[in-house]
């Protein structure tokens, strides 16, 4: 039912990004964060490379750009990733606009001063962790909850090798995130009831606050351990046991899909390696080579 | 005045993202003052949506609302509503919390702001009234009750902030024949001492024909019938228009009329039989 996948960002849709295996999105979300990595956030102490490193985040746009098309998940959904975190990025950039020294200073009051060494790092750290969130939420907007469990279990495999229960620890994943949606109704359900008692959540003191959440916890605890028991009651007499030789009921194959993706992430992240240290940045020189230097 | 009056209600879930869903669509009815009122319709036909709106623990969008002459829009007035409205949902016993019987019937006076004394008296009558031995009960944890008396209890907490309005969803199910009869008896005797007022949201098709005096019919988020039970159990469309069943009495009778015997439309068992005597008198005569 859709209920039970409507929490997080599931974003449901039938496009090329959503049919990709889970695997494959885990692992060229890596490829990007680690390619986004490779491109210069703090200007350098010379001053005619203060551009470096803009080229690079052109291309990272680019490339996620292409990918939202071809996930064909609303700008807004992706919008709401960065809203929650707008914070964090602000507090760091007004942070990091005041702390640098060196360069030119633009404008200085008592001790502050922001130098034009500072403005350059500042855009390149916002523009790094935009992109970063914004490349970061393409695989739980396309992908259920589930499906990355899978795919987790499915790529630490080796770990087992090592004796690292992973079979276990994907069995309880599932089991947590199946049990989200539940918890969450179950919840809504309870404060419901509650209310109707007359219950009020929004009033009174802090300590007033924690208390009223009593008549909502302790409901949740109780129908929570009941849920347990009756799950494992289930699995028990379903002849359950964490061998490493169960088999799955979906399987997961990569097919032409997830080779293009390989290709298309691979060839992004070669561009990078390529424009930080076998171009060392000739295309910034091109192109801001109209403002490099004085 | 109506007990309860809603008129073109319309609610949706989600609005504006994928999982958007109508759950009622251009909904009315009024529910006069004594009357027990019935609502059904098959799983998922907005039930519970609509009577979570009867005392604003959803907030009317579309449409209009009042209850015993108060606006359901009027912000001023919904913690009136709330308390002149009890509420007791699908399986009631999971909302049980605190460490003793008496507490937690305690917990909706308590939030009324009453006074200690008029808690106690509330209290002791509301679990008297369930069926409970108030001495034997009220020093007990909730948590250690079969489930029939958890139900009790948790009904007991609803009925100790009086309510002129009690609404009931499914109060029956997952309970034994016994224990149906049970509640149905109580929810009788809670009309005639409580409040006179009752809403009753089931599948049971053979209990709402015996208890309500109205009812409407529920499909896919839109009424489909209203009228008395005998009015809507009589459509011979029902079946197919609500996915119901007829009462067993409605549908005996049914099949006795296909065999071409004069048979007039019941809905209890009590009416299936006068009518049978009826007949078999007529003939023997
Ligand atoms: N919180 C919610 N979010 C989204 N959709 C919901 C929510 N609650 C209910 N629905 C949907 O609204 C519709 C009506 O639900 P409702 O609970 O009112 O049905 P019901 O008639 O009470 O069913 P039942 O007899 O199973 O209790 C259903 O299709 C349900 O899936
Ligand atoms: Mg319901």
């Amino acid at each position: 039912m859709f209920k039970d996948i409507s929490f997080g960002q599931y974003y449901p849709a039938n496009s090329f990004v959503h049919k990709l295996d889970a695997r494959t999105k885990l692992l060229l979300t890596i490829v990007f964060i680690v390619a986004l990595f490779f491109i210069p956030s703090n200007a350098t102490n010379r001053v005619d490379q203060a551009w470096y490193g803009y080229f690079g985040y052109m291309v990272t746009f680019a490339v996620l750009l292409v990918v939202i098309i071809f996930a064909r998940v609303p700008i807004g959904s992706i919008l709401k990733s960065i809203k929650g975190v707008l914070f964090i990025i602000v507090l760091m950039a007004v942070i990091n606009l005041f702390v640098s020294n060196q360069g030119e200073v633009l404008w200085a009051w008592k001790r502050l001063h922001i130098t034009d060494t500072a403005v350059h790092t500042t855009i390149k750290l916002i523009l790094r962790l935009v992109l970063l969130i914004i490349g970061a939420s393409i695989l739980p907007l396309t992908t259920t909850p589930v499906a990355i469990a899978d795919g987790l279990e499915s790529l630490l495999k080796p770990l087992g090798w090592i004796k690292v229960p992973i079979h276990d620890m994907a069995m309880i994943l599932s089991i947590a995130l199946r049990f989200i949606p539940t918890l969450f109704e179950e919840t809504q359900k309870i404060v419901a009831t509650q209310k109707a008692r007359g219950a009020s959540f929004d009033t009174g003191n802090l300590f007033k606050r924690a208390k009223a959440l009593i008549p909502i916890l302790i409901p949740l605890f109780v129908s929570s351990f009941r849920r347990a028991d009756e799950l494992a009651f289930a699995m028990d007499s379903r002849c359950y046991n964490a061998t490493n030789k169960r088999t799955k009921y979906r399987v997961n194959r990569m097919g032409w899909r997830d080779l293009l993706a390989f290709l298309f992430m691979n060839a992004y992240l070669v561009v990078i390696l390529l424009d930080r240290y076998y171009w060392v940045f000739e295309m910034d020189r091109i192109i801001f080579g109209g403002w490099l230097g004085k | 005045m109506s007990a309860i009056e809603i008129k073109h209600l319309t609610y949706t879930y989600s609005k504006k993202t994928p999982f958007e869903h109508t759950a009622l669509k251009d909904v009315s009815f009024v529910v006069e003052e004594g009357e027990t009122f019935g609502i059904i319709g098959e799983t998922g036909s907005g039930k519970s949506t609509l009577i979570q709106h009867l005392n604003a623990l959803i907030k009317m969008k579309d449409g209009e609302g009042t209850i015993l002459g108060k606006s359901l829009k009027d912000k001023k007035q919904l913690r009136q509503i709330r308390f002149d409205v009890g509420m007791v949902f699908q399986y009631p016993e999971y909302q049980l919390f605190a460490d003793t019987v008496e507490q937690d019937v305690a917990f909706g006076p308590k939030n009324m702001g009453l006074q200690k004394v008029e808690i106690e008296r509330r209290v002791r009558r509301a679990i008297e009234l369930v069926g409970l031995d108030f001495e034997k009960f009220a020093k007990r944890s909730p948590f250690e009750l079969s489930g029939g008396e958890k139900r009790r209890v948790a009904i007991a907490g609803v009925i100790a902030m009086e309510p002129k309005i009690l609404v009931l969803d499914e109060p029956t199910a997952g309970l034994d024949p016994q224990g149906r009869e049970d509640i149905l008896a109580l929810v009788k005797k809670l009309k005639e001492e409580v409040c006179p007022t009752i809403i009753i949201v089931t599948h049971n098709m053979d209990e709402i024909a015996k208890e309500a005096d109205h009812i409407i019919a529920l499909f896919k988020g839109e009424i489909i019938y209203n009228g008395t039970p005998l009015e809507v159990f009589s459509h011979e469309d029902f079946k197919e228009k609500t996915r119901l069943e007829y009462p067993t009495a409605t549908y005996i009778a049914n099949e006795i009329r296909k065999q071409g015997v004069d048979i007039k439309q019941v809905v209890t068992p009590e009416e299936l039989v006068s009518e049978l005597a009826r007949i078999k008198e007529g003939k023997n005569v």
